[in-house]
This record gives structure tokens, C-alpha cells and sequence, in this order.
């Protein structure tokens, strides 16, 4: 007997891709090693106050499914995030509202 | 029957997988329990996801490397060992504070036993996005050969 209804999707591994995450006075960086990637298939999602990246790796004996979800403060701008990726490793750069950013006040002498 | 050198017993060093749900789980312990002993064991021991193809013509070898170029990778073939040797150096770019460091510098080198003699003059290596692949094509000695059936008149 066969099923009318058969399963077609393939069981996609997932994985955890590793990540650094580094801060500076105007940005946060995160660094993600996600080797083989065409940049058309990386999703990187903003869904204040989520963050999260997403990639998946066609070929091979089961697709895999890059993931990793993190919780943004309220210091970044969902707005200004910029993303790059060069050798396998995904930079992305999420901005700090202005309100944020460390200002210097001068001190005037009268 | 011919063996897939996937199965050949001590052949080759897989690398474990880094992903392994187990290694996950102590990754977020280490994260949870702060760097209480933040042994070399891990970084030292840290082997890139390799794995290995036997095709009819040619073995192929993939590995992921992120963020390695063309420098940082050493390929040295004979007619039966390869060996691979690669390493990263991950440094915190200036003016940031790290606040999570997961991905690790390492320093990797192996040496594999080929399970068919290839032609070392026809490897080909190639690198793409992190991911470097390796076609070693068979030498012609091992290469199938068609047998014609003679008619007997």
C-alpha cells in the first residue's frame, strides 16, 4: 500500500553557524562562519527585537540550513544594518541610534 | 566489491563534526558558565568539516574554511598521500570590544592515505567562498577499462 500523500522535503540539517560579536562606539559587528554560500541565499532578518540570520546550503546528502537568532537592545537602529560576505564569513553591521553614540560635550570656560 | 574510502577503517581522520548537538550543548554551557576552564583542548583540537567523494574518475575532497585565501592554505599531493595543511589566525578587529567569541583560530594539518593511486600532476584545488575543493583524478592505471568480447568464429 502507498501513502496517497508522500513526503518531498528533505530533512535539512541544521546548524548553528559560530559567531563573534564585537562593539564599538557607533556599531555592533557580528561575525558568522558560513562557508559555501551563494550571497542571494543569506537572509538577514530584523524583527526588532529580534535578529536573525539565515542561510541555506543546497547539495551534498541533505541540505543544511544555517540559523542563529539573537535579541537586540534598543541601542541598535533596525534600520541602518548592512551585511557583507567575503571567504565564507558574513560581517554584518548593525548601527547604533544616533541617541545612543557616545557624544562629547565640550566644556566652555566663559 | 570495491570499497568507498568513506568506509575504509582508519581512513581517513574525519574531522568531528563541531555541530554535533553535544558540542553545541557544551558550546552554550561554556557561554552559560563563563570561561571557568577555558582549556586549549578545544581550540587545539579544532578540525575543519572535510569530507571525502570517491567518483569513478577522480576522489574529491571538500573543506570548509572560512575566512582562509589562497595563503593560508599548503596542498601537497604523490601518487598516494595527500596532505593538507591550514590555518587562521581570528583577531578582534581594533577599536571593538568582543563581547562573544565563538569562532577559534587553528592550525590544521593531516595527511591522508588515498585509497587509488591519482595523478598528481592533474590535481586540481580550488577555493569559493570559504569552501576549498580538491579533484584528484585517478592515475590511468586504475582507471576502468572497457573489455571488448571477442567472437569466437
Amino acid at each position: 500500500m502507498t501513502n496517497a500523500v508522500q513526503e518531498k522535503t528533505r530533512p535539512a540539517r541544521e546548524v548553528a553557524p559560530n559567531v563573534d560579536i564585537f562593539e564599538n562606539e557607533t556599531e555592533v559587528l557580528v561575525v558568522a562562519d558560513v562557508p559555501g554560500l551563494d550571497p542571494k541565499e543569506i537572509g538577514v532578518h530584523v524583527e526588532f527585537p529580534e535578529f536573525r540570520l539565515e542561510a541555506k546550503v543546497q547539495g551534498g546528502e541533505k541540505p543544511v540550513v544555517y540559523t542563529r537568532t539573537f535579541r537586540l537592545d534598543e541601542r541598535v537602529d533596525p534600520e541602518r544594518v548592512n551585511a557583507e560576505y567575503h571567504e565564507g564569513v558574513l560581517r554584518v553591521h548593525l548601527t547604533k541610534s544616533a541617541a545612543f553614540r557616545p557624544r562629547r560635550v565640550e566644556v566652555r570656560s566663559s | 566489491m570495491l570499497v568507498r574510502f568513506n568506509d575504509r577503517s582508519g581512513f581517513p581522520v574525519f574531522g568531528a563534526s563541531r555541530n554535533f548537538p553535544v558540542s553545541t550543548l557544551r558550546r552554550e554551557l561554556d557561554r552559560l558558565f563563563g570561561d571557568l576552564e577555558r582549556a586549549p583542548s578545544f581550540g587545539g583540537l579544532y578540525t575543519p568539516q572535510i569530507s571525502f567523494e570517491d567518483g569513478a574518475e577522480a576522489l574529491k575532497l571538500r573543506a570548509e574554511l572560512p575566512g582562509l585565501t589562497e595563503k593560508d592554505i599548503e596542498i601537497s599531493v604523490t601518487a598516494n598521500v595527500l596532505s593538507l595543511k591550514a590555518s587562521r589566525k581570528v583577531e578582534a578587529p581594533e577599536g571593538y570590544t568582543a563581547h562573544r567569541r565563538e569562532r577559534s583560530s587553528f592550525s590544521f594539518a593531516q595527511s591522508y592515505e588515498l585509497p587509488t593511486r591519482v595523478d598528481p600532476e592533474k590535481v586540481e584545488a580550488s577555493l569559493k567562498q570559504g569552501v576549498l575543493t580538491l579533484t584528484l583524478p585517478k592515475a590511468a592505471e586504475v582507471q576502468p577499462k572497457k573489455v571488448a568480447v571477442n567472437v569466437a568464429a
